[in-house]
């Protein structure tokens, strides 16, 4: 029976070990796959903790190329109050007119990939999901090939290799860096730029700037763990 | 607001450099600059943000004895002050503080590099996610990165997607890359992170600029140029601007920079210009920079070839500078390549350089404009250098042709002819008779040297000889064999006089209903191709298509469905 991809509720404190890169990573992944679902005041709620766990690093997280874009992530959940229904209802507005009705920025992957993506990319997504032992949760009403799914799906096998006993981290590298080359980190860039084409001053366009720093970053940073792990 | 922070060890080092002059000078000359004297400033680089104001510059500049190796730490606490540390300029002062001297000479030289740096760090361009890599150094453990040690960051090109023509056919940055670490893909520019060198020759290659690599971006090094080339006092006398490769030695295995920095110490005259690879400098920064006031320009490349195998390339454009110069009358020696050397031979390299002091005497003064060879009004006198405003985008794509014309008009010079060379930057497009004005050419020009417009009375070929690049993507395009035809020329009167007509044609109107359906010169081919006498010419040559299945006894088009009322 797969796992299910859906929203943890919070990100684990990074222990001091070597697992500690995976669990900020997988933490980063969570936090950005929440943040690009629609809007409720749980997924926001969530977002905040899974921010301020996050934000309990920032020593760390200064030493990231994504840590500016990162502060602004943070400084805009921050001014969003935690209680207000209109700041929620113009981020839902924003949302929708974005990524939902005639959306400037189609939040999946099959819109960036080539007309005939559409076809195949999904498929093609649930087996490489499968054969990690996860499947899209139905309850999440998000494709395969959707970005919340596919960030959430990163966030899943760093949790993976976070747990991983010694032997076990090389192939766990192989997939997250396979996945990140051959999917995320090939057609977000453009996924962003629509969203800061339509939107440069919205939450949103915060939020996938920051998302693709991260997603960039964390390609090369795999592929160097990668490169240095013993297979 | 720019922060410039100075090592007090560059006192004490070597002849040592009068910082409390140098500071003051800045202070006084450049507006809005911070300049701070920082004890044990490269012992202790990474706490350098504890020393910057309190109202965080948004620019850093170090002047430091030595260039660090390691600066992972120093970026962390830079971005966390919320600077963006690709933007960050450091000076290596220390080279000028043990070799240039005396010590009030070395103060020059410290001041001039510092403006220099200052106008670089002002110009830069804030860093895109796109433009930033991880450095992984060979001797990185695998546990250091799992236990979050610092990472060190450094810049790598990216397109501009608002700018970057590839979804038009453009691959200009991808044939000129030497390592083939970009390709253009579904209408997009790829890059290979790990096969990027950084050398920037995609920069330059661009002719839409929309390669962007912070720190080595044309608007950086042209305010740098300009700001030393301002800021050089008389005492230096006539300047020389040297372009010298960047990397110490990570790509390019040497030790360029440095000995470069060292030999460049010792000249008088010679400020150092650092760009990620000399071979990114293109013949036009090298005349921009004579135009802005440069005595002589040098180009240093490996002295052992460059392993990118750019060295002919920038022979190359030496010798096209050169002949320009001779062209326009003035000194060709003011150009020219030399050989940045190992420890034991610095003097002696640089000596073979020349000094600029002996070659701006041999310039020959700005000669009297020839009114007579037109009924126009005087134009202004020749300026001896680009006024402010025309330095602005001196070393941009788009204002190449602007340096040449400055330069032609600056000797008075109204009879050079073309100089045809194979590394000129600039083609000419030639059309024989024959051209069906498809506009096949046009379509593929990546630099829009060539275009069709089509008014009422018919259709005109274009071409721009300022803009073209010559990349030669129009010759393969154009169906008619033999029609087009290119030339690596540098025609001046051309580049100055704006687009020319290459071809034009009256439209065909239908003999039927008066619409204009065809170009005169493609229903002549069509026709030609069908036979004149044909059945199927006649109806081609003199009917528009809505007219001809009309004139053969098919009705009218009309709707495929009607309604039944």
């Amino acid at each position: 029976m797969p796992r299910r991809l859906r929203p943890a509720r919070a990100v684990r404190p990074a222990p001091a070990g070597p697992g500690a890169l995976a669990v900020i990573r997988g933490g980063f992944y969570r936090l950005f796959a929440t943040l690009l679902l629609y809007p409720t005041a749980q997924r926001l709620a969530d977002a905040r903790a899974m921010a301020r766990a996050l934000g309990r690093h920032d020593a760390v997280l200064a030493g990231f190329a994504f840590y500016p874009q990162w502060r602004r992530v943070q400084a805009a959940l921050a001014q969003l109050a935690p209680q207000d229904a209109r700041d929620l209802r113009d981020l839902q507005e924003e949302f929708v007119r974005l990524f939902l009705v005639r959306p400037a920025a189609v939040p999946c992957a099959s819109a960036y990939c080539g007309a005939a993506a559409v076809t195949w990319l999904p498929a093609s997504l649930s087996r490489t999901y499968a054969e990690a032992g996860l499947a899209p949760s139905p309850a999440a009403g998000e494709p395969p090939d959707g970005v919340a799914v596919e960030l959430e799906f990163m966030a899943a096998l760093c949790e993976t290799e976070a747990a991983a006993p010694d032997g076990e981290h090389f192939a766990i590298l192989v997939r997250e860096r396979r996945f990140l080359a051959d999917h995320l980190a090939r057609w977000f860039p453009r996924f962003a730029q629509c969203v800061a084409r339509a939107a440069p001053a919205g939450f949103y366009a915060t939020v996938t700037d920051a998302a693709l720093a991260f997603v960039l970053h964390d390609r090369d940073l795999v592929g160097a763990l990668q490169r240095l792990s013993p297979p | 607001m720019t922060a410039v922070l100075l090592c007090a060890d560059l006192e004490t080092l070597g002849w040592g450099i009068d910082l409390a002059a140098a500071v003051a000078w800045l202070e006084a000359a450049i507006p809005a600059v911070r300049p701070r004297i920082v004890p044990a400033l490269c012992d202790r680089l990474a706490h350098a943000t504890a020393h910057l104001p309190r109202d965080v510059p948004d620019r850093l500049v170090l002047g430091l004895c030595a260039r660090p190796r390691a600066r992972a730490e120093f970026q962390a606490h830079v971005r966390r002050a919320g600077i963006d540390p690709l933007t960050v300029e450091i000076v290596d002062l220390g080279t000028y503080a043990a070799r240039a001297h005396p010590r009030p000479r070395a103060t020059d030289m410290a001041r001039v590099l510092l403006a220099g740096a200052v106008a670089r760090a002002r110009a830069a361009l804030p860093s895109r996610p796109e433009h930033v890599r991880l450095v992984v150094p060979r001797a990185t453990s695998r546990r250091a990165l799992l236990r979050l040690a610092w990472h060190e960051y450094e810049s790598i090109p990216a397109a501009a997607p608002d700018r970057c023509r590839a979804d038009r056919g453009c691959a200009q940055c991808a044939q000129r890359c030497p390592r083939g670490a970009l390709a253009v893909v579904d209408g997009t520019v790829e890059l290979d992170r790990s096969a990027c060198t950084r050398c920037g020759i995609c920069v330059t290659a661009c002719p839409h600029e929309a390669m962007e690599l912070p720190g080595a971006m044309p608007a950086q090094v042209e305010a740098q140029v300009a700001a030393l080339l301002h800021a050089a006092p008389a005492a230096l006398g006539p300047r020389g601007i040297v372009f010298t490769c960047q990397h110490d030695g990570q790509h390019h295995g040497g030790t360029r920079a440095a000995s470069a920095r060292a030999a460049t110490a010792q000249a008088p005259g010679w400020l150092p210009v650092e760009v990620p690879c000399v071979a990114m400098v293109p013949p036009t920064w090298v005349l921009a920079a004579l135009a802005m006031g440069a005595a002589s320009v040098a180009l240093l490349p490996a002295p052992d070839g460059c392993p990118d195998g750019t060295a002919d390339a920038v022979a190359g454009r030496v010798a096209y500078c050169r002949a320009l110069l001779r062209a326009l009358g003035e000194p060709d020696e003011r150009v020219v390549c030399g050989y940045a050397v190992r420890s034991d031979g610095q003097r002696e390299e640089l000596r073979a350089l020349g000094e600029p002091d002996e070659r701006v005497a041999a310039l020959p003064a700005p000669g009297p404009w020839p009114h007579a060879l037109s009924d126009a009004p005087p134009p202004p006198p020749p300026r001896p250098h680009l006024s402010a405003p025309e330095v602005e985008a001196a070393f941009a794509h788009h204002a190449r042709a602007r340096v040449l014309a400055h330069l032609l008009a600056r000797h008075a010079r109204m009879d050079v002819g073309a100089v045809a060379h194979p590394h000129s930057p600039f083609g000419l497009v030639t059309a024989a008779p024959g051209c069906t004005l498809c506009g096949a050419c046009a379509a593929a020009c990546p630099a829009g040297a060539l275009l069709l417009q089509h008014d009422a009375t018919g259709a005109t070929l274009h071409f721009a000889a300022a803009r073209c690049t010559a990349c030669g993507l129009c010759l393969p395009a154009c169906p008619e064999p033999g029609v087009l035809a290119l030339a690596r020329i540098t025609d001046l009167q051309r580049l100055c006089s704006g687009p020319v007509v290459l071809a034009r044609s009256a439209h065909r109107r239908c003999a039927a209903c008066g619409a204009p359906f065809a170009v005169e010169a493609m229903a002549a081919k069509v026709a030609a191709l069908l036979g004149e006498a044909s059945t199927a010419a006649r109806l081609v040559a003199r009917l528009c298509p809505a007219c001809r299945p009309v004139a053969i006894g098919f009705p009218p088009d009309g709707p495929v469905v009607q309604s039944a009322s």
